[in-house]
């Protein structure tokens, strides 16, 4: 094993580095750019069993340091992923996640089904888009979640990961439920969500209103997120929110992923996660450490001293 | 040429307008690998610059240099704006398909406000290659109106036209449209383009609109510059309600699109 290469969830990767779902499609239009066989792994665009539409108007808008999209998990359905975009991703040396979506227990299952049998890496639950209208339903419900989790996890054997929402009082519980569903890993967190309002007609600019906040903005919220849960539960995670540097990947394994996805930094540069994954060992060394293995959950020791040191007091 | 980014230099930044500003920036292997209806990504990492890059269409190149054309309107373009020569940039590109190649006879280019920069090399293009251009370049008024003698130079025939009767005739750019027209090329504010979609629609003379729209990545990834289908692919279901103008675009069919 390479000093690179680590496993989540059961899942093992050439290196720590992913590309987040929603910012990647299928690889399709990054495949010119690069090979995508560099890549830890490839979360997917979102997958229902339908096709969708997305959202009609505008669907990004700029923030200071990020952007908010309401695209509305726009993909062209299950069929199109097996017949189309699985053939094609599966040439590539890399862990294919597949993000899989749906308005209901019933759809998810099938989707997750269906994968399954196609031999992709992964699969990860999206209980936590921001942009459907019943897309936070799994994600901010406990029970609906344990639900949906448990449901899935009887039709599947691959790696489970659930990717939680920021949009809730705090990770513990939706993390809980998931991983005594049997998840293998969470990933933290989706996008954060938020409005922007046009100066000229003082009207919402996204045609969904509301959408998701993602890129550097995010990512104090994020670490938050990774190292409560590090804290708390012996469950593997994938940090994302905001990673746009090799040290910006560190400080997520130290805060205790294990591995990490890049996201709206490729937007900018569709080439960040590449640097992220040549810089990364130089960006470990310099702060100390000889694997990706000794960095995960250095934060996580003194988080965990100062939650039992209050507890006991 | 594959897509690729790369740093540039602000060589001129000249104030064509007020709240006008054209950037010529130094950039060879673009000026070589840009077609005509292409654009670029324009991304600043000065302290303060926006987050995203910002979708732009070239519009001159020189053997080494490329230039946009734009209006300042928001935090995005202001910034731009205040770019000092020998500042640098990273462009992505080149992004967009290309115009297609017009139908034999006259073609029409029709440009409005800050739509008509997309247009002039297109017009040099079409120049060469031996068609009879006549160009109609729109503004709400005078002060408004970009690149007049620039066109003027470029095509046969250049017409120009404000809302408010400033110069030119008294009309909006779609009005003058006639029926020597054998192909159009339109860019501008949308309710130009509907205007000029109006116009073709019973005529079979093909119209091509390049649109504008709010776009994170220029690449086809993020899905946020999407524009719907008028005539959506059956086999895709819900998918094909919507078309990347990045991808599919910027140039669309009058046909292909509902604006």
């Amino acid at each position: 094993m390479s000093a690179q290469a680590v496993s989540v969830g059961g899942l093992s990767l050439k290196n720590p580095v992913l590309v987040a779902s929603g910012t990647f499609g299928y690889g399709r239009e990054f495949a010119p750019l690069f090979d995508l066989s560099r890549l830890g792994g490839i979360m997917v665009k979102g997958v229902s069993v339908t096709p969708w539409a997305g959202n009609a108007g505008v669907r990004v808008a700029e923030t200071e340091s990020g952007m908010l999209n309401a695209i509305g998990l726009q993909n062209p359905g299950l069929q199109h992923f097996l017949d189309v975009d699985w053939p094609w991703l599966r040439r590539f040396d890399t862990a294919v996640v597949v993000n899989v979506v749906g308005h209901s227990v019933a759809e998810y299952v099938a989707v997750t089904e269906a994968v399954t049998a196609a031999g992709v890496g992964a699969v990860e639950l999206n209980v936590s888009c921001p942009n459907i209208a019943d897309g936070l339903v799994f994600g901010t419900d406990e029970r609906a979640l344990f639900g949906l989790v448990s449901a899935v996890r009887k039709v599947t054997a691959l790696p489970l990961i659930v990717k939680l929402s920021p949009n809730t009082s705090g990770p513990l519980p939706y993390a809980r439920a998931a991983v005594e569903a049997g998840a293998d890993a969470l990933s933290l967190i989706n996008t954060v969500l938020g409005v922007a309002i046009d100066r000229n007609s003082g009207q919402t600019v996204l045609g969904n209103r509301t959408g998701g906040l993602s890129g550097p903005a995010i990512r104090p919220i994020a670490l938050r997120f990774v190292l409560e849960v590090a804290a708390a539960l012996p469950v593997d995670l994938i940090g994302m929110g905001g990673i746009a540097t090799a040290q910006d990947a560190v400080s997520f394994l130290q805060a205790g992923a294990g591995a990490v996805a890049v996201g709206t930094a490729l937007f900018r540069d569709p080439w960040t996660a590449l640097r992220i994954i040549d810089e990364l060992p130089a960006a470990l060394s310099t702060a100390g450490y000889q694997t990706v293995d000794e960095a995960v959950g250095r934060a996580v020791r003194q988080e965990r001293e100062r939650r039992d040191g209050r507890g006991r007091s | 040429m594959s897509v690729s980014q790369e740093t540039v230099r602000v060589l001129e930044r000249l104030t064509v307008a007020p709240g006008v500003c054209e950037l010529v920036l130094e950039a060879p292997s673009l000026a070589t690998a840009l077609r005509p209806g292409q654009f670029v990504m324009l991304l600043s990492e000065a302290a303060g610059a926006p987050y995203l890059a910002r979708p732009m269409s070239y519009f001159r190149r020189s053997t080494d240099t490329i230039s946009v054309l734009f209006k300042t309107t928001g935090s995005g373009t202001r910034h731009l704006a205040g770019l000092m020569p020998d500042s640098r940039l990273r462009v992505l590109g080149p992004l967009g398909r290309p115009y297609r190649d017009p139908a034999p006879g006259e073609v029409w280019l029709v440009g409005g406000g800050v739509g008509v920069p997309p247009l002039y090399d297109w017009a040099l293009t079409l120049r060469q290659s031996g068609h009879r251009v006549v160009a109609v370049i729109g503004a709400r008024t005078s002060a408004e109106l970009l690149a007049v003698e620039a066109f003027a130079q470029a095509v046969d025939e250049c017409l120009v036209t404000t809302n408010d009767g400033s110069a030119g005739r008294r009309a909006a750019a779609a009005d003058v449209l006639s029926d020597a027209a054998k192909t159009v090329y339109a860019c501008g504010p949308v309710g130009m383009l509907r205007a000029v979609q109006h116009w073709a629609s019973g005529r079979s003379v093909p119209t091509y609109l390049t649109l504008e729209a709010h776009m994170a990545c220029g690449f086809g990834a993020c899905l946020g510059c999407t524009v719907e289908a008028a005539h959506p692919d059956p086999t895709l279901g819900a998918y094909g309600r919507y078309l990347r103008v990045c991808q599919e675009g910027p140039t669309f069919l009058a046909e292909e699109v509902t604006l």
